[in-house]
């Protein structure tokens, strides 16, 4: 029986806002890593302000997006502009053993705390930043957003239906995937600093993070000159209550009839190869409709998958606080919080062995300045409210 | 190459993914300096070396289709390749003499493949209790519906990240790309890392798990939270926001061409009005505010689509930049791959390959200031390194390779029985 987190001892400081810093270290902290997130004293993070929020009625304490990002973490609040601020930063920076932080470039360094800085005062620091287009390059500070970084790593651009503009994804999908790939390799970075005392500066770029993961476009064009645009993928039809995409490879044909208790379309010489089905899509549409309309969508998803075959259901999120599938895992986690009271969310899709992920509910603002500054740093309270007086926490 | 330099050194890899996830983990671990062994079979190669779908240097499959194939070759690159037949006991035997010696199995079959060839994990640690194992799948290896087969579109439906993608009013059909792969990919490696870390505590090594459904289902965690709270279930809005308008994208001059732009504050949207022309439309009433704005999205999409169509794509992006506006040009493929930034940043790398040529690549998802990535070895050819690896790391002499070519356990050409 295995006691130990694998992130047991990893201390992080995290500057995040948004999505993809506090995202990457809700992931650090999961595994066990001792987080304390800093928030700025007049009002946090942003994400605070996001929502959702329970009867639509706004409070910073119980915000959905931020709740969800910031398990597992310690709050305290700290104005990294004032010179106090500061001072206290460094004193936290000798403490941790990583920093994230997704600022816009010019920040970190306009405070006087940038990588440069932070390594002279902890030589062994991994320092993870996160941005739009990274930290050097000549659109290093230009504006972006999910939806325009989605573009400008390639990827919407083969997005969509042909006849249509191209698509974004739906959510913040690129913004998690940078705070996903940061967390990668920052462990990559703690691993080398621990073994060798040696630190350094990981650079995310959310467009390069993008650019990565094109599934065929960028190596057809470079092999082919095909400049890569959007096309039919799915074979999508309404089930009695939503969605499905019935999709099968050729290969796979010759079990579709059976499965879909129309055996006679298996001698029909309109379906018999691929380019035959294709020629006569639409009837093949038409013969299917009245079969898929009769069943839910979850039922079809579970006869296809019975005869093999790849069969998707457009799950929405009561499908997926409900699905089977996820139960059994026990994949969702209720959390109680004193403003938020319980609510579900998804747990982990990573799982090391047994060890259970750490899942405590996000901070209030600011809960954690007496356990920190005093538990840690060795200040009094007398201190702390002189700090509050100050604006410096 | 300076192995020193590399955060990973000493770490080795046995590489038995396919297709996209497993690969993409095997990759960036060897990037950073691991030692990684592509292990394939025989008569189960990649196969993405098989169905190359036409991705061949100028479309020519040549002589040997299975070492040119370009998503193995980008995906592949920087590992050592080696054959091995693991439905002979043979193959199996030397499997296992390679998971001693190794610290890492990564894997993505479909969840009985592995139990099935006796290479479950409780059956590698006892071959090397050290062995961290990391299986990337498609729903998990627990519960019903784990045996499902799930491409990466697929998990992104039963994800639900479908359910809230697409064009308003139609159901959510769009191309895509099998998206939730690279996702899982990038999940392996911190697993990977993670469990080398665990075994440093405990001295035993682990069984990481992977589910790439419940991955995509993670990467909405907002979305499950408005749902637990208000049972409100999101739909697809397109490429609106759900609550700051302007937020589209925007046909341009040409053929195909577009711009995304979003104004988040009132300042990005009076610039954005200033930009176009369209100072009027400060002091329209029907656009005042931002939830003003968000009701008569129609009329002012129509009024910065009059402007755009007049712009090349690039020119309205750094324009609007330049005035303090959100926008980026919706690259083509391309376009990302001479984009200055880029080229810049030095993003991409020219990789040659001994029988598929010297081509450019994206090189990785991050830089490291100390310890940067990078690639050393092409994607190697259909067991390339048999003889280096059962050489060198097993010790095996040229007559005991040469047998195992006879008896098919290795090999250089696939074998597909069909």
């Amino acid at each position: 029986m295995q006691h130990a987190t694998p992130l047991n001892g990893l201390k992080v400081l995290d500057l995040g806002h948004w999505i993809a810093g506090p995202y990457c270290t809700k992931l650090l902290a999961g595994l066990g890593a001792n987080v304390i997130k800093v928030e700025r004293p007049d009002g946090g993070d942003p994400a605070r302000r996001a929502g959702s929020f329970p009867e639509d009625r706004p409070h910073p304490e119980k915000s959905g997006l931020y709740l969800y990002l910031n398990t597992g973490k310690r709050s305290i609040t700290l104005n990294l502009k004032s010179p106090t601020g500061k001072s206290l930063f460094r004193q936290l920076a000798q403490w941790a053993d990583v920093i994230v932080e997704n600022f816009a470039p010019r920040v970190m360094p306009s405070l006087g705390l940038g990588y440069a800085h932070l390594e002279e005062i902890k030589p062994s620091l991994v320092l993870t930043s996160i941005s739009n287009f990274g930290q050097t390059g000549p659109y290093r500070d230009y504006r972006g957003n999910d939806m325009t970084i989605f573009a400008a790593g390639g990827l919407m651009h083969q997005f969509g239906l042909p006849e249509m503009p191209p698509l974004r994804f739906g959510g913040n999908i690129v913004q998690y995937s940078g705070g996903l790939a940061a967390f990668a390799a920052t462990l990559i970075a703690f691993y080398h600093a621990e073994l060798t005392g040696e630190g350094q500066q990981v650079d995310i770029s959310l467009q390069e993070v993008l650019a990565c993961h094109h599934f065929q476009g960028m190596v057809e064009y470079e092999y082919t000159g095909r400049d890569r645009t959007r096309n039919r993928t799915m074979l999508i039809f309404p089930a009695s209550d939503g969605w499905v995409n019935a999709m099968f490879f050729p290969y796979m044909w010759n079990r579709v009839p059976d499965a879909l208790g129309m055996p006679e379309l298996l001698d029909d010489p309109r379906f018999r190869t691929e380019e035959s089905r294709i020629q006569h899509f639409q009837e093949f549409e038409t013969l299917l409709l009245p079969w898929m309309l009769s069943h839910t969508k979850e039922e079809i998803y579970h006869i296809g998958q019975k005869a093999r075959l790849p069969f998707g259901y457009l799950a929405d999120a009561k499908d997926l606080i409900d699905s089977p599938q996820y139960r059994a895992r026990g994949f969702f986690k209720v959390l109680d919080h004193p403003f938020a009271g319980r609510q579900t969310y998804p747990g982990t899709p990573l799982r090391v062995g047994d060890v259970e992920w750490q899942h405590d509910r996000a901070p209030l603002l600011g809960e954690h300045n007496e356990e920190v500054y005093c538990g840690l740093l060795g200040y009094c309270r007398a201190d702390l409210a002189r700090l509050r007086q100050n604006g410096v926490i | 190459m300076n192995a020193s330099r590399q955060a990973l050194a000493g770490v080795r890899v046995l590489d038995l993914g396919i297709y996209w996830g497993g690969p993409y983990a095997g990759k960036l671990l060897a990037d950073m300096g691991a030692e990684v062994i592509k292990v394939e079979g025989p008569r189960r190669p990649d196969l993405l070396r098989i169905e190359a779908r036409g991705l061949y240097p100028d479309r020519e499959p040549g002589e040997h289709p299975w070492n040119r194939s370009g998503m193995i070759n980008e995906r592949n690159r920087n590992k050592l390749g080696i054959t091995l037949d693991l439905a002979k006991p043979a193959g199996i035997a030397l499997f296992k003499e390679l998971v001693k010696i190794s610290d890492v199995v990564i894997e993505n079959f479909s969840a009985r493949v592995m139990p099935s060839l006796g290479l479950g994990f409780e059956t590698l640690s006892t071959v090397n209790p050290q062995v961290v194992m990391v299986s990337v799948t498609s729903q998990g290896l627990s519960g019903p519906e784990k045996d499902y087969i799930s491409f990466g579109n697929t998990l992104e439906q039963t994800g639900g990240l479908a359910a809230i993608t697409g064009y308003p009013d139609r159901a959510s059909e769009y191309s895509s790309g099998a998206y939730p792969d690279p996702i899982g990919g990038l999940f392996a490696v911190a697993g990977a890392i993670a469990g080398l870390r665990q075994r440093r505590l405990t001295g035993l090594g682990v069984h990481v798990e992977v589910s790439q459904r419940e991955a995509v289902t993670h990467f909405l965690g907002e979305v499950i939270l408005d749902y637990s709270m208000n049972k409100r279930i999101h739909g697809p809005i397109g490429n609106r926001h759900p609550f700051l308008a302007p937020h589209g994208c925007y046909r341009c001059q040409g053929d195909d061409r577009w711009v995304t732009i979003a104004a988040g504050s009132e300042e990005e949207w009076q610039a954005l009005c200033r930009t176009i022309g369209r100072e009027d439309l400060i002091h329209d009433p029907r656009f005042a505010e931002v939830h003003v704005r968000y009701e008569h999205q129609d009329e002012l999409d129509s009024a910065i689509e009059a402007w755009t169509q007049t712009m090349d794509n690039y020119e309205a992006m750094h324009l609007l930049q330049r005035s303090g506006v959100t926008a980026h040009a919706v690259a083509r493929v391309s376009e990302v791959m001479k984009d200055p930034h880029l080229l810049a940043r030095g993003f991409f790398e020219t990789s040659p390959h001994p029988e598929a040529g010297t081509h450019q690549y994206y090189s990785r998802p991050w830089q490291f200031s100390r310890t940067p990535g990078a690639t050393y070895l092409p994607a190697p050819c259909f067991g390339e390194h048999n003889h280096k690896v059962l050489g060198e790391l097993l010790g095996l002499n040229e007559e005991e390779v040469r047998e195992l070519e006879e008896h098919g356990i290795i090999g250089t050409t696939p074998l597909m029985t069909g």
